[in-house]
């Protein structure tokens, strides 16, 4: 495959960094100009060089996304004071400075009540109980179990920098906020309105939870990645009103979901073929890799069938393929028993139900 | 929505700011809107990407 693509399955610290940057520009561009709109209204003082910032490799704050789509949603609606308090915000941010701290570790803790947590959790819970017909609980966990949980995430972090080191380096340029949860329905969630961080329910008690953390940090960072490429290439151009099969959910999603989750299958996949073939600690990682592999060719299979690409996202089809068959190749060389029923990996009792095949007759598209 | 480009080349937002005030306090006067946008300069999240992703935990 040409690792030379500006946009790819396989992680790079190269095209992290480009996707990141022109993700970057593309909001403060247009933050810079929302604040001049809104500086045209009671003739306050226009601050908009204030979130002109030089490139660097530290991190912009998560909380400068919400605000971007705040002021954007406020304007929209002609709400003459939520735009006056949102610029006092953005003032109040961009002058105490809109980069993080760099630290090669994320920052790791509870779910908090700052205003974008707030926002992302409230929104995540109505959203989860229109998707899944179920209201998702999201509460904060304590200090102790935070303290506890850090451990075991960093120790996940280690794991993904030894047998995947690519898609660390993607996580060092991506990841800066991790905040942990207790609840039930859903356990990852990432918005780009709080780009930078990800919010991970902590793992139930019979699931290994080094391996689960590891999931699910590749799984959320492949999300903020592929946001952010989309900001250079849009990869697919379906109406958002068409739905298809999501080999994650059981809830039907647009093709801009299905691509999403059939990307981030095809990063975990990766890692649990490494895992698989290097990380002699733990037998679980056969059974996560079959069930994820089920998961990558159910996706694979809808995205062949339904979603309308552009060269890259053509480009990006392909690659899951070829992630596909190297991942099956190890399946069945390992002498794994693929016609046993095995437990979901997430636990919580539930049989893990393999989706069908890939067709042959999608396989040989163009 | 959209305002009327009189100008090729878009103002940078960064710096200079003050031109588009001047052209959205213009194209408001029209309009009789406060805030008077041109889409082509705005970074809209909810099209651009899946502004969410939430998974589904199976219980």
């Amino acid at each position: 495959m040409d690792n030379a693509a500006l946009i790819s399955a396989f992680p790079s610290k190269a095209r992290t960094e480009l996707a990141r940057q022109n993700f970057y520009f593309k909001v403060l561009s247009s933050l810079a100009y929302l604040i001049s709109v809104g500086s045209a209204q009671r003739d306050r003082p226009n601050i908009s060089a204030l979130v002109r910032t030089p490139l660097s490799s530290s991190a912009l704050e998560p909380r400068l996304f919400y605000l971007h789509d705040t002021l954007l949603l406020a304007m929209r609606a002609q709400d003459v004071n939520r735009v006056q308090e949102t610029l006092d915000v953005v003032e109040e941010v961009a002058k105490a400075g809109m980069r993080l701290k760099t630290d090669s570790i994320p920052e790791i803790k509870s779910i908090g009540d700052a205003d974008w947590e707030n926002f992302v959790v409230e929104n995540s819970i109505n959203l989860g109980e229109e998707y899944f017909k179920k209201r998702p609980e999201i509460a904060p966990v304590s200090d102790d179990v935070a303290a506890e949980q850090r451990g075991i995430v960093i120790a996940a972090l280690e794991l993904i920098q030894e047998y995947f080191p690519a898609m660390h380096e993607e996580v060092q340029g991506l990841l800066n906020k991790i905040r942990l949860f207790k609840g039930s329905v859903t356990m990852g969630i990432t918005d780009v309105r709080m780009f930078g961080c990800m919010l991970i329910r902590t793992p139930r008690p019979e699931v290994n939870a080094q391996l689960y953390y590891a999931e699910h940090i590749t799984h959320e960072t492949s999300h903020m990645y592929l946001n952010a490429a989309m900001s250079i290439d849009p990869i697919l151009l379906n109406d958002r009103s068409e739905l298809f099969t999501s080999p994650l959910r059981p809830d039907p999603r647009p093709m801009i979901g299905v691509f999403h989750a059939t990307f981030v299958t095809s990063r975990i996949v990766q890692l649990f073929e490494s895992l698989s073939q290097k990380w002699a600690v733990s037998e679980d990682t056969n059974v996560y890799l079959y069930q994820q592999l089920d998961e990558l060719k159910a996706g694979i299979n809808e995205v062949a069938k339904g979603a309308k690409l552009t060269p890259t996202g053509k480009l990006l089809l392909r690659e899951f393929e070829e992630i596909a068959e190297n991942a099956d190749r190890v399946i069945a060389k390992s002498g794994f028993d693929t016609s046993k029923v095995y437990m979901h990996r997430f636990g919580g009792g539930a049989e893990f139900k393999p989706a069908k095949s890939v067709d042959k007759s999608v396989e040989a598209h163009g | 929505m959209n305002i009327e480009h009189n100008q090729t080349v878009p103002a940078d937002p960064f710096t200079e700011g003050d031109v588009i005030r001047e052209k959205v306090i213009s194209a408001g006067a029209n309009t009789g809107q406060v805030f008077e946008m041109d889409d082509d300069m705005i970074f809209d999240t909810a099209l651009a990407t899946m502004q969410v992703s939430l998974s589904h935990g199976y219980s």
